[in-house]
């Protein structure tokens, strides 16, 4: 039973990594129709500015949060006004898709060679005094790293629906995600609006990098792992659906741990894709939506 | 007002617009009227910045609007109403309404026009958390020209208001746009399928067969008219009296 327990508490803490990582891939794809296979990337490069700040000035990683925030919005911007604006474009809402797939997927080659550069090829992962330790809730164990990545998970996710869902900022998102023509109309200006999205979203990348590089590990091209956890939650959750991110999160999180506590740890990522694939079967419109009216 | 001079525009290799020449004057309401696909729609669109023309000008109050994105134009005073209102159908009916009042001019009387725009339809404000997507048609409608006006335009374009609507709802809604014209001095224009609606309430109107401007003129002319009405609009003047 106390096995079991461990599980789930292991399984929640990965959950609210796993949504925290997706929130910027489901961003960009529900915004603006971006599939940016190159979020891993910008998630290792977020953990590469951590680490970087750790090594070099031994500035805590949680406190290295708002600073890998603003260089990677700065990332953001240059990423949209440099690739992705050309795009919008296009005639339709499918080669907006295809063609930011095929871009991104360049981004990674040039982004994964110039941390390569940077940082050399080497595992790299934040060391602190805290690593490794744990404490004890409820009776369960729960590693430090591991509670303050679920509390980052789930302030920056509240952060995000206050910022969507309240402020007009958010309204204009929405509005421009809705219709952007109609949008443009009520006097939105929408490339702006896309482009601090993209911000948001690549800093929401970087987040994810700080805390993937203080619990687990990063190299230059280690952002794929991180990309096919992320697809799975943005489909369990619903593609555009960006506040059931972080609960999709959890229910993948939780799902793996079970699924390794009953058939073992090798079978990690063969859970997730057959969750992938099952929902894609079944739910293509993922778990918490009904599906889409015919308007 | 607004002068629009030689404008000629282009959906990919096909003319949509030939030479359009009109003026729209302060304080009146206006009509583009003509056959499905005439081009009545593509000149709106053009005036609201969806569309860029190839050539010829727009001037909105000394002002040269054709190559300015759609929202730098609500900026300066024109509001749109979309064919098929076109509205945020995920957001609720109040959230629609906010948003029609992004501009910095707009945003500061948010408050006010809300308040004005309840008053104008009564229904909208019984509906205010209900989501957008699932108000009648005409609730829908009425939606969308309140968001329009939330933008505190001085130039409003209603590009096809009374498409699939009851003629119950079209009376009332009309009656408040003529209501608005009256009272706030709204210049508006009125894009139109059903003619008869169109030259009732129009000072002037403008009719528009394959992309030009074939009659312009007082509407009460047009009406008297009925060889030109029989012509170009297929309106025989026994079937609108009637």
């Amino acid at each position: 039973m106390e096995m079991f327990t461990q599980t789930i508490a292991y399984g929640i803490l990965v959950g609210a990594m796993y949504g925290l990582l997706t929130l910027g891939l489901g961003l960009l794809m529900g915004v603006m129709k971006f599939l940016n296979v190159a979020h891993g990337t910008f998630i290792v490069l977020g953990g590469y500015v951590s680490y970087w700040l750790f090594t070099r000035y031994g500035l805590n990683p949680y406190l290295s949060i708002p600073l890998v925030i603003a260089v990677m919005f700065l990332v953001g911007l240059v990423v949209y006004k440099v690739t992705l604006s050309p795009l919008l474009k296009l005639p339709s809402v499918g080669n907006r898709l295809n063609s930011s797939m095929l871009i991104t997927f360049g981004i990674i080659y040039v982004v994964d060679n110039l941390m390569t550069i940077f940082w050399k090829p080497d595992v790299r992962s934040i060391v602190a005094p805290f690593t490794g330790r744990s404490m004890e809730l409820f009776g369960t164990k729960f590693s430090i790293t591991g509670l303050c990545g679920f509390a980052v998970a789930i302030v920056v996710a509240v952060a995000l629906y206050f910022v969507l869902g309240r402020t007009q900022f958010g309204k204009h998102v929405r509005a421009a995600t809705q219709d952007a023509e109609a949008a443009s109309l009520c006097g939105i200006n929408v490339h702006r609006t896309y482009l601090i999205s993209s911000g948001i979203a690549i800093a929401l990348a970087g987040v994810a990098g700080v805390i993937i590089v203080s619990s687990y590990s990063i190299s230059p091209n280690g952002g794929l792992r991180w990309l096919l956890v992320a697809f799975v939650v943005m489909i369990l959750a619903g593609e555009g659906n960006i506040n059931a991110i972080v609960p999709a999160g959890l229910i993948l999180g939780l799902l793996e741990a079970v699924g390794v506590f009953i058939i073992g740890a090798p079978y990690r990522q063969v859970v997730a894709l057959v969750i992938f694939i099952v929902i894609l079967i079944f739910r293509p419109q993922g778990l918490f939506r009904k599906r889409r009216l015919a308007t | 007002m607004l002068e629009v001079s030689n404008l000629n525009a282009f959906y990919g290799d096909i003319q949509a617009l030939w030479n359009i020449c009109l003026r729209i004057h302060e304080g009146e309401i206006v009509t583009f009227v003509g056959s499905n696909g005439a081009g009545k729609s593509t000149i709106m669109k053009t005036i609201a910045g969806l569309v860029k023309p190839k050539d010829g000008t727009i001037l909105f109050e000394g002002i040269r609007l054709d190559q300015l994105p759609a929202h730098k134009i609500v900026d300066l005073g024109i509001s749109m109403v979309p064919e098929g209102r076109r509205l945020f159908p995920e957001m609720t009916v109040l959230e629609n309404l906010e948003v029609g009042a992004s501009t910095k001019a707009a945003s500061r009387i948010r408050v006010s026009n809300i308040n004005w725009t309840y008053e104008l339809f009564p229904i909208l404000k019984e509906r205010s958390k209900q989501v957008a997507g699932t108000l009648s048609g005409g609730e829908q409608q009425m939606l969308a020209i309140g968001r329009a006006l939330m933008a505190q335009p001085k130039l409003l374009l209603i590009d096809e208001m009374s498409l699939g609507l009851s003629p119950i709802v079209v009376d009332h809604i009309l009656q408040v746009i003529q209501d608005v014209n009256r009272s706030k001095k709204l210049t508006i224009a009125l894009v139109e399928q059903d003619v008869g609606l169109a030259l009732s309430i129009a000072d002037r109107g403008y009719i528009i067969e394959h992309g030009r401007i074939v009659v312009e003129g007082d509407t009460k002319l047009l009406q008297g008219d009925g060889r030109l009405m029989e012509a170009y609009l297929g309106v025989s003047l026994k079937k609108k009296t009637g």
